[in-house]
């Protein structure tokens, strides 16, 4: 089954696996558990961040600052790099390729180079 | 040797619009193992239902087209296909369950109605078999008077009896 939501609640429960897009790509898939305990990419940290928690009771929710561009013209490089809190010189300039990552895990970010002797994420099986 | 109950490999979903091409899928792969479950998340415009509308194509047309990629069901790339085979997957051995329970029921007719003509449309059961299959699938999900559902109207159930009205009117079996 392919759950499409925008409801964390309902995917820590039901799914084995989340691939998180963003801007008409996706910029990271693992398994669930992995994903919401250690997210790599910013993009799937600032959404989990937003989520509300008995932890932060209080405090303000985290906001990803801007919204989705527009299809028609998506950014440079990075197309996530106008709102990300971790940007790098190259992250508007150079496009990030999606690079596989321990666990069965893949993300595309420049934070998290390509793994030697590790196939890239079109090879392996998410 | 590929288990993969569903692969979808760099797919591309473009849109002409006045604004020129819009990119709403930019080189997007997935794999689907059998009985797994996989959760596409992010914002809104990131892409989450043109993949599940691309998969199953049911992209708007004319300005909305799959540029390239492969969307391999079991053997078979669903982009090979002709709309008529296509249509004998979907809801069979594809279903989607929209978002909105409201939007996908027709207001003007009652449940039993729409639930017979999904039945038959699919060419699964007609007449008097259509109704009693429609009140047991309705008694399955834990309708308490299932007759009494399938007089009513999209409006006077709530939302969530709404959706798992769809939720049976998709099921393959």
């Amino acid at each position: 089954m392919l759950l499409i939501t925008h409801d964390l609640g309902i995917v820590s429960q039901v799914a084995d696996k989340v691939a998180v897009m963003y801007a008409g790509q996706l910029v990271e898939q693992a398994p669930t558990k992995d994903l919401l305990a250690s997210p790599l990419h910013p993009y799937t940290q600032g959404l989990i961040a937003s989520l509300p928690a008995r932890s932060r009771r209080g405090t303000a929710l985290f906001t990803l600052e801007g919204v989705v561009p527009p299809p028609t013209r998506w950014p440079s490089g990075c197309r996530f790099h106008a709102r990300c809190s971790q940007r790098l010189d190259r992250c508007d300039k150079d496009i990030p390729r999606v690079t596989s990552q321990p666990g069965s895990r893949s993300v595309s970010c420049h934070l998290y180079p390509a793994l030697d002797g590790v196939p890239t994420a079109m090879e392996v099986k998410i | 040797m590929d288990s993969a109950l569903l692969r979808v490999e760099n797919l591309k979903t473009y849109f002409n619009t006045p604004a020129g091409i819009s990119r709403a899928l930019d080189g997007v792969s997935v794999e689907l193992q059998p009985g797994e479950t996989m959760a596409i998340v992010g914002e809104s415009g990131s892409g989450k239902s043109m993949t599940a509308l691309s998969i199953l194509q049911l992209v708007p047309e004319p300005a909305g087209y799959i540029d390239s990629g492969t969307i391999h069901f079991g053997s078979r790339d669903l982009l090979d296909l002709t709309w008529e085979q296509m249509r004998s997957i979907r809801g069979r051995q594809i279903s989607m369950i929209f978002q909105e329970p409201m939007t996908s029921l027709n207001p003007v007719f009652t449940i039993g109605y729409q639930m017979r003509e999904a039945m038959l449309t699919h060419n699964k059961y007609r007449g008097a078999a259509a109704t009693t299959r429609a009140l047991s699938l309705l008694e399955r999900v834990g309708m308490t008077s299932p007759d009494k559902v399938l007089r009513q109207y999209p409006h006077e159930l709530s939302g969530g009896m709404r959706q798992r009205v769809i939720d049976r009117n998709c099921s393959r079996e």
